[in-house]
């Protein structure tokens, strides 16, 4: 799967659900907000194809054939899709709801819904996601920067965004202070960092001192 | 010459004598007295001499004598002075003494006159007499005389009828001289012997008798003229044709005075035929007592006992083996002693029967318990008959008593099992029926009567079975016997029997044609009154489909939200459509195209909904089975549509694999999609569990064998051998809260319809459930 850029296309609401009727309605429904629509039979389906550079969001019906929508979600985490979904039901699945919630869904509408109800949550959902693009566009900029950094540079950003004097780095790395002192200048201009402040958001940003385990922000 | 006149002499009785001796004098004295009074004449003395004149003459002496003492007292007393008594005066003593003396020589001499008379009498009496005697002697002698010259006469004719009978008669007789020569033979011994009277004259007895008896003949001869004692023996005599013939032979003496014998006469005549007949009848004797002989030898070995008894029942005849039977000797048993060989319980019955026997004079038989010598008791059949004399009255009674023991062994076997029987078709209501095909009888049983309501004495016949054939079911009745005219081998149908008091049967007719040991072919059938067991089918199958319906209801409980969801589905479309058309239309331009679209959708979404709700609320309905021809796919694509949404919630993968072109079955829809639904929830359920593997749920429908077969295979947790065994028994479960009623339901569903259901194992994993169901018959 492959990201492209394209900054200022339509927002594109994406459906999964295996009823026809409610995909052809939900089709309509969209459309008639002036979404784009794409819809799907099957989460396989989904993750078969490509998926649209544009903001977007994704509407499935929490009991799909086959997959647990919550398991869904869980799994498009894994695949690092971070599309906002909002989860529809036919069924009045009052815990399943919470625990939708809970895992982040945007929104969770019984069927038949209010289409307003429909609006707002797409509405926000894609909002999200455009958010994230761009948070995504930012943290690929500083991403393309870590990179452009040696291996050496990389560790004292690593070390230096921890908290670390100059002397510690040194001891560590068993180099000389200067030596710090130099990748840290070096760093510094790479990155773009103005000041240590901000290197330290970047690092943070870049997730270098991120835990093994946590959920995706 | 003339008799005279006796002299007539009164002789009055002795009583009535005194008392007319007593009016003589009573009359003499009242004259006396009267001559006295009118004529002055005392006669007294004459009169009274006159009283005993009359007395002595009438009465006798005695009274005489009384006469004369009353008078000489009433001339005393009423004539002499003084009057009226008895004082004499002097004087007339003399008067009265010769009046006494004169009575009294009166009376002497009336005395001697009647002595006299008397006499006289006496001595005429005895003349006559006499004259009598000799006038009776002399008539006797003339009688005799006349008598003697008739007999003369007729002793002349009797010598001449005699001398002819002699000669005429066939016996033939001979006189013989005491010296035993003949003097005289008749002519019928002339005629036979050929020898004539004057030739046989002298002869001796031996001349015409045949040798060989001569010898016997000669001693007895010998012997009779010795003791002059008659003879009888039996000789052949030689006829004249020189045949010899028997004859019997008579010799008698004729005595004369003193005793000595002067002649000898013999008689003999033709005994030939007789004596034939006599050895005819030795022979036959000697020929009957040989047969009695072999008879009493046959009644004495063969098996069967024998006897005979007097008219009136007393026993004179028990042969050999009644006697060894029962142990007894003859003499225990003759007379009416054979009575203790009979059981007791047996023998007031056979006593009775025996006496109506005896007098009917009819053969009979009577059936009793006879006793052996060891005291076991055997059942006999008596057999008397009766002998009859010309006159057709009874004279013996001849029986036999045959061993009916093992016969009547038989006889109570077969009772008892008929017994049996019949008992067993009145408990289970069925009654017999036989239709022996050659002669068109027909049989019906106790209970085939009571079942159809006839009478006894009711002829059983098809027309009279018809009648009783509810009239809807007469048809199928008859064509039935249309069957069994055609001789058919089987028959096993029911129908309804509508009885006259309007009361509605069910019976169950089975049959089947056999051929009899004589030959002949029989139908044999059984009728069974099924009313009850039909009424209880009814009330469960009425159960069953209640309780199908609430399983059903169960079910759809269960599945609720499905279908719920099923529901909701087309409505959020629609109601999703609809909002779309909405804006749609606020557009700027609107693309009336979209908003078709979206209207059209809405439309079909609705009608799937309604067609949802239709689904649900067929199972729902409780109907009675509603069988038509239905394929079976159709069934199986509309339980799928109800479920697919709780498959799907359940992550279980439905695969489809309904064959094309199935023929249809004659079944109720609602059932078959009860079945189908409870076998995919079963089966989904099953596979819970699962997670290790996809949850598929096959579902496959086939044409196998003539039948539509439909298959539910899951691959959950499978079952175990046990579980097979129990899983379609009513409340038994595996699920946890389980009723355990849907299995056994979804069984007698399947079995109604002519099907069956069954659950394997799997190979690899979960199990399989299957019912097939049959094609209808081609009409």
């Amino acid at each position: 799967m492959k990201e492209a850029k394209k900054k200022d296309s339509l927002p594109v609401v994406l459906v999964i659900d295996d009823d026809e009727s409610v995909r052809v309605a939900l089709t309509n429904l969209f459309r008639s907000m002036h979404f784009d629509v794409l819809v799907f039979g099957s989460a396989p389906e989904l993750m078969a194809s490509k998926l649209p550079d544009a903001a977007s969001c994704l509407v499935l019906d929490i009991r799909l054939p086959g997959v647990n929508g919550l398991e869904f979600q869980e799994e498009l985490a894994k695949a690092g899709i971070h599309l906002p979904i909002v989860f529809m039901t036919g069924h009045g699945d009052i815990p399943m709801s919470v625990k939708a919630m809970k895992a982040g869904a945007i929104d969770f509408l019984t069927k038949p819904f209010r289409d307003q109800d429909m609006l707002d949550a797409v509405t926000r959902a894609l909002q999200n996601d455009r958010e994230r693009r761009d948070g995504e566009e930012t943290k690929a900029k500083l991403r393309r920067l870590f990179e452009s950094l040696t291996p050496r540079e990389r560790e004292v950003m690593t070390l230096v965004t921890k908290g670390l004097m100059n002397k510690q780095i040194a001891g560590e790395l068993s180099v000389s202070e200067i030596t710090i002192k130099i990748h840290r200048g070096q760093v510094m201009r790479k990155m773009g960092a103005r000041s240590l402040a901000d290197l330290v958001r970047m690092a943070e940003g870049l997730g270098l001192h991120r835990a093994k385990t946590g959920m995706q922000t | 010459m003339q008799i005279p006149v006796p002299i007539w002499q009164p002789r009055p009785r002795v009583v009535l004598n005194y008392a007319i001796a007593v009016l003589a004098v009573a009359a003499a004295l009242t004259v006396g007295l009267m001559f006295e009074h009118f004529l002055q004449s005392s006669p007294h003395v004459s009169l009274f001499l006159c009283a005993i004149l009359f007395i002595a003459w009438a009465c006798g002496t005695g009274p005489a004598v009384f006469v004369t003492v009353l008078t000489i007292a009433a001339f005393e007393y009423f004539i002499l002075e003084p009057t009226h008594s008895f004082a004499i005066v002097e004087k007339d003593m003399p008067r009265l003494a010769v009046f006494s003396l004169a009575a009294f020589f009166v009376v002497l001499l009336s005395a001697a006159q009647r002595r006299s008379a008397e006499s006289l009498r006496h001595a005429r009496d005895a003349n006559q007499a006499i004259v009598e005697e000799l006038r009776r002697v002399n008539e006797m002698l003339r009688v005799e005389n006349a008598e003697r010259r008739q007999a003369e006469e007729k002793v002349g004719r009797a010598e001449r009828q005699l001398k002819e009978a002699i000669d005429t008669i066939p016996t033939l007789i001979t006189s013989w001289t005491p010296d035993g020569k003949r003097d005289f033979v008749n002519a019928a011994w002339e005629r036979f012997t050929g020898v004539s009277r004057t030739e046989a004259l002298g002869t001796e007895w031996s001349t015409i008798v045949h040798p060989d008896d001569v010898e016997i003949g000669e001693s007895k001869w010998r012997n009779a003229l010795t003791k002059g004692e008659p003879l009888q023996i039996e000789q052949r005599l030689q006829r004249a044709d020189g045949e010899y013939r028997w004859h019997f032979v008579e010799r008698v003496p004729l005595r004369d005075d003193t005793g000595k014998v002067t002649k000898w006469y013999s008689s003999a005549y033709d005994i030939e035929d007789q004596k034939q007949a006599e050895s005819a009848l030795q022979l036959s004797r000697a020929q009957l007592e040989n047969a009695e002989r072999e008879l009493r030898l046959t009644l004495d070995t063969m098996p069967t006992f024998a006897w005979r008894t007097r008219a009136d029942g007393f026993a004179e005849y028990l042969n050999k083996p009644w006697l060894d039977y029962t142990g007894l000797s003859l003499e225990q048993a003759l007379g009416w002693e054979w009575q203790i060989a009979i059981h007791p319980d047996d023998r007031p019955h056979l006593l009775a029967a025996w006496e109506r026997i005896l007098a009917s004079g009819k053969a009979a038989e009577v059936e009793a318990r006879l006793r052996r010598f060891d005291g076991a008791y055997r059942w006999f059949l008596f057999r008397p008959a009766p002998l009859y004399d010309d006159a057709g009255n009874v004279v013996r009674w001849y029986g036999t008593n045959t061993d009916i023991e093992d016969r009547k062994r038989a006889e109570f076997a077969l009772q008892r099992s008929e017994a049996y029987l019949a008992e067993a078709q009145k408990l289970s209501r069925t009654g017999s029926i036989g239709y022996d095909v050659t002669t068109g009888e027909f049989f019906w049983s106790e209970e085939t009567y009571e079942i159809l309501g006839f009478d006894r004495s009711v002829e059983p016949s098809i027309d009279t079975a018809v009648e009783r054939v509810h009239p809807d079911d007469r048809a199928l009745v008859r064509h039935q016997v249309e069957r069994a005219m055609r001789r058919e081998a089987n028959f096993d149908y029911e129908h309804r029997l509508l009885m006259p008091d309007g009361q509605i049967k069910h019976v169950h007719v089975v049959a089947h044609l056999v051929k009899t040991a004589s030959g002949s072919e029989e139908l044999l059938g059984a009728l069974m009154d099924v009313t009850q067991a039909k009424k209880a089918q009814e009330e469960l199958q009425t159960a069953q489909a209640e309780l199908a319906h609430a399983s059903r209801v169960a079910t759809l409980g269960e599945i609720s939200a499905s279908i719920a969801h099923e529901v909701n589905q087309p409505l959020a479309a629609i109601v999703a459509n609809a909002q779309a058309s909405l804006r749609f239309l606020n557009h700027e331009s609107p693309d009336l195209n979209d908003v078709r679209g979206a209207l059209e959708w809405i439309v079909k979404d609705g009608n799937r909904a309604a067609e949802v709700i239709q689904r649900v609320r067929t199972l729902v309905k409780k109907t009675d089975t509603q069988k038509v021809g239905l394929d079976i796919n159709d069934a199986i694509n509309d339980v799928v549509a109800l479920l697919q949404r709780e498959l799907s919630a359940h992550r279980v993968w439905l695969k489809l694999e309904l064959a094309a072109d199935l023929p249809k079955v004659f079944a109720d829809r609602v059932q078959l999609q009860q079945v189908t639904m409870n076998l995919i929830m079963n089966g989904a359920e099953a596979m819970q569990e699962i997670e290790d593997r996809p949850r598929l749920l096959t579902i496959r429908s086939s044409l196998d064998d003539a039948q539509v077969a439909v298959a539910v295979k899951d691959c959950g947790i499978g079952l175990t051998a046990e579980d097979q065994n129990r899983l379609f028994n009513a409340f038994f479960s595996t699920k946890p809260g389980g009723l355990g009623i849907g299995l056994s339901i979804c069984r007698s569903i399947i079995e109604a319809h002519g099907g069956r259901l069954w659950a394997s194992a799997n190979a690899d994993h979960g199990a399989t459930f299957q019912f097939v169901l049959p094609l209808p018959e081609a009409a």
